[in-house]
């Protein structure tokens, strides 16, 4: 059985990757790595501006890529964008919930507001783009939808609750829709990715410096991972290379939960 | 320093809040801390329930005062925590345990029973967690928190993704907070119970005999726990016992998770 085995086990030839939060950080890279591997790609998010840009820069080095604005949060605007993804060609076969909002605060003073605005982004957000193409992948027995949880989904750090929440309710999504979803051939699973130099989280360190200093302290390999270390994760979920693995979490943290 | 460790599971002179009072594990909790010799503040929505309880903890208990709360609902978990206050003017343990159960299929779930399961376990955790930590982190000698999640909330089934989501979102607040209150005494853990005999579930049995059905055949112990088995981990965690262990998660499960 020689020559069993080629890159192309990672390869998404025909298929479509919907990718939200694909404007910038992650979810740009993860656009381009799933084209990369052949794949069709739709980009989602909020940001309308942004995510022109981003479109016209992939479509200007010769990706098929079509663009869908959509905020993840409201229901009507999540069925817009997978009809939209749909329509490309008639199926999608991955799905990457990238989209997702950080929120600093210590617990005793931690805003309502900020706690149910954070789980109905990245939560409940997530929770209703994975409904919106399940439908579809279950009826053709195949998908892999890949949420972009966090080490929070694993483990604590001070200052931030209801992300953190946030994101373990999201790798939970992943094991039970990973079970229940499992006889129809669509896996679900997540990546915890530790602390990744993306704008959002550039911006966030400007902000309080000492407090991610000290967290980078604690990163075994002693060092942020660039957005594009996350992408391995995604194409291996993504592709058939991961065809028995469900539910599961994988960490991109350069050992932070394992120590 | 002969017999020191006889007193390590004391709670006489202790305040402690047991909320989901009324009936189940919570319910049951409230009986032991009584015979433990606490003053036992219980919580519950359902006030007819609450008063019979009370009316039971009476003779043992140091004293029982019973205070019907939504714990979805800012104001009455506030109003929760004066009355507390109103005992001894500290408090010592919280106890969490009301919660709903959210059963529907991932693909139709009603968004409506996903806001709410996730408001009134995850929100209510975190809103009694919040309004009790504020107390203990002013007091001397700080607190203990422990949370009632659920085996769920680590692993999936189908059937229930809201649920699940919700008591992953209590597991990581033990998480998230053990780390950030830990520097100032207060402990913060869950327990995830496996499948217990309550009236829940009893309810939910008999309405489909098949839901528990595999799940009792994965129990090493070949049976659901008797609610009086919850209670040693709660008191373990709740008392000096359980001294240096915070952010934790404890299963009672009869081995399901290990299976």
């Amino acid at each position: 059985m020689a020559g069993q085995y080629s890159t192309d086990l990672f390869r998404l030839d025909d298929r479509v990757a919907l990718v939200t939060g694909a404007a910038s950080g992650m979810g740009l890279r993860a656009a381009y790595g799933l084209a990369d591997a052949g794949a069709q790609v739709v980009a989602a998010d909020v940001n309308s501006g942004g995510l022109d840009e981003a479109v016209a820069a992939m479509r200007a080095e010769g990706y098929r890529v079509t663009g869908a604005v959509a905020d993840i949060s409201d229901q009507e605007q999540v069925a817009q964008m997978a009809k939209t993804a749909e329509s490309v060609s008639g199926h999608v076969d991955v799905l990457v919930n990238c989209a997702g909002i950080g929120a600093r605060g210590v617990a005793r003073d931690y805003p309502l507001e900020l706690w149910r605005k954070v789980i109905h982004i990245n939560t409940r957000g997530s929770f209703l783009c994975a409904r919106a193409v399940a439908p579809g992948m279950i009826a053709r027995r195949k998908g892999s939808i890949i949420n972009i949880a966090s080490c929070a989904a694993a483990v604590g750090w001070p200052g931030s609750v209801g992300y953190q929440v946030s994101k373990a309710g999201l790798g939970q999504m992943s094991r039970s829709l990973g079970v229940e979803w499992a006889p129809y051939n669509v896996r679900v699973n997540s990546i915890a990715p530790g602390s990744v130099d993306t704008p959002q989280n550039q911006q966030e360190e400007a902000r309080e410096p000492e407090y991610f200093a000290e967290r980078l302290r604690r990163v075994p390999m002693g060092r942020r991972a660039q957005p594009e270390e996350v992408v391995g994760a995604i194409l291996f979920l993504a592709s058939d290379a991961s065809s028995m693995v469900t539910g599961n979490l994988i960490a991109t943290d350069g050992g932070y939960i394992a120590s | 320093m002969n017999g020191r460790y006889r007193t390590l599971f004391d709670f006489g002179g202790k305040t402690v809040i047991v909320t989901g009072a009324a009936s189940g594990l919570g319910r049951e909790i409230s009986r032991a801390l009584a015979d433990f010799g606490a003053d036992v503040v219980i919580a519950d929505k359902n006030a007819p329930g609450l008063r019979k309880v009370a009316a039971e903890l009476e003779p043992a208990a140091a004293s029982v005062l019973p205070c019907p709360t939504d714990v979805s609902v800012p104001e009455q978990v506030d109003a929760l925590v004066s009355a507390a206050l109103g005992v001894s003017g500290r408090i010592d343990a919280l106890i969490h345990c009301a919660g709903i159960g959210g059963r529907s299929p991932a693909v139709s779930y009603p968004m409506e029973l996903w806001d709410e399961v996730i408001s009134v376990n995850a929100g209510g955790t975190f809103l009694c967690t919040q309004a009790v930590g504020r107390v203990m982190l002013e007091q001397e000698n700080g607190g203990a928190i422990v949370n009632l999640s659920s085996i769920g909330g680590m692993v999936g089934k189908p059937g229930s993704v809201g649920y699940q989501v919700s008591k992953a979102m209590e597991i990581q607040i033990a998480k998230s907070l053990g780390v950030e209150w830990g520097p100032h005494g207060v402990r913060v853990n869950s327990i995830a119970p496996g499948l217990f005999m309550t009236e829940t579930i009893r309810a939910e049995t008999e309405k489909e005999p098949d839901v528990n059905a595999d799940f009792m055949k994965m129990l090493p112990r070949g049976r659901a726990g008797e609610l009086h088995e919850i209670v040693g981990a709660a008191l373990f965690l709740a008392s000096d016992a359980g001294s240096y262990v915070t952010g934790a998660v404890i299963p009672v499960d009869g081995g399901a998770l290990a299976w």
